[in-house]
């Protein structure tokens, strides 16, 4: 694996979520999601630089969505996780499953 | 992320000037989609708390702009940050260079001024004129240290160059400023003047940039 074709431990829970959040995939809900199950404060910040980075890569697409009034008038931004994202996460989750084989046992 | 979505004109309810620093921190298109977020989750904590919903942005802001920050100077490259650093060494001998021959000799003709009104006023010009200076010598500085990237004029209006002149100016004048042995007591009192002279600059220039659609 070189540096480009790896994912950090950021970019494998906001990957995740995007899997799990499937269309409605945005800033605050992945917030949200994200904070809800590693019990641990999220900034949008930190989640934008990420996706960022991940659409760099090629592992997340975005588009925009509907301009509200909730939001000030302005559009949400809506990702998805692309074919190779979603084959990365999966290389990167069996690395991890290799690298805890025998120590850890996944419920 | 190439699309950005202009903002409809519906009256936003979250604190204005949160709103402007980030603005001038994140990336345009990157700023209309945070906002966006901010301004749901605001919207919806400031019906049960206000006071503490004004808090919760403030600190989400402060808490969000920093990865942006971060990115920008891990993405800038070597060559652009060794430019940048050379820029701002350049700018801040000038600026010295500046104070000691012009603006000292204008510090001399206040303090021979007689006490009264009048000497309020000419301090005040000339400490205007100094903030001035040192203001557009930092807008300046930023837009040669970014010239390959985007263009001199839209990086001298933007706030990304002064923004990241000023840290290194604050890193430069806590350097510097360690002895406090004549010259050096003199460069950091200095400094820690032109600090908010080029923050002001940086702001300024980034309501010019907005206004102007630069």
């Amino acid at each position: 694996m070189t540096k480009s074709n790896t994912l950090g431990e950021f970019e494998i829970i906001v990957l995740a979520t995007l899997m799990r959040l499937g269309e409605e995939a945005y800033g605050n809900r992945i917030s949200t999601d994200i904070e809800g199950r590693i019990g641990r404060m999220v900034s949008v910040g930190a989640i934008y630089t990420t996706l960022t980075r991940l659409e760099a890569k090629g592992c997340v697409t975005s588009k925009l969505g509907e301009a509200t009034a909730e939001r000030g008038g302005r559009a949400k931004r809506y990702f998805r996780i692309t074919a190779q994202g979603d084959a990365l996460l999966r290389q990167s989750a069996e690395a991890f499953g290799q690298v805890f084989d025998g120590i850890i046992t996944w419920p | 992320m190439a699309l950005s979505a202009e903002p409809e004109h519906v009256r936003s309810a979250s604190p204005a000037l949160a709103q402007f620093v980030l603005k001038a921190i994140l990336p345009h298109e990157m700023a209309q989609c945070v906002l966006g977020d901010f301004e749901e989750a605001y919207r919806a904590k400031e019906i049960r708390k206000p006071v503490s919903a004004r808090l919760w942005y403030w600190r989400q802001v402060l808490i969000s702009t920093s990865p942006f920050l971060q990115m920008r100077i891990q993405t800038a490259g070597p060559v652009r940050i060794g430019l940048l650093a050379l820029t701002a060494l350049l700018g801040y001998l000038a600026i010295i260079g500046w104070d000691i021959y012009i603006a000292r000799g204008g510090a001399r003709f206040v303090a021979t001024q007689p006490d009264g009104p009048e000497l309020l006023v000419v301090r005040s010009i000339y400490y205007a004129l100094y903030f001035l200076g040192v203001a557009v010598a930092g807008a300046l500085a930023a837009g040669l240290a970014f010239r390959k990237h985007r263009g001199f004029w839209t990086n001298a209006l933007s706030g990304t160059g002064p923004i990241a002149i000023i840290l290194l100016f604050l890193f430069m004048s806590r350097v510097i400023g360690g002895s406090t042995d004549g010259l050096l007591t003199y460069l950091t009192m200095r400094t820690a003047i032109a600090l908010p002279a080029l923050l002001s600059g940086a702001f300024l220039v980034v309501i010019a940039r907005r206004r102007l659609k630069l």
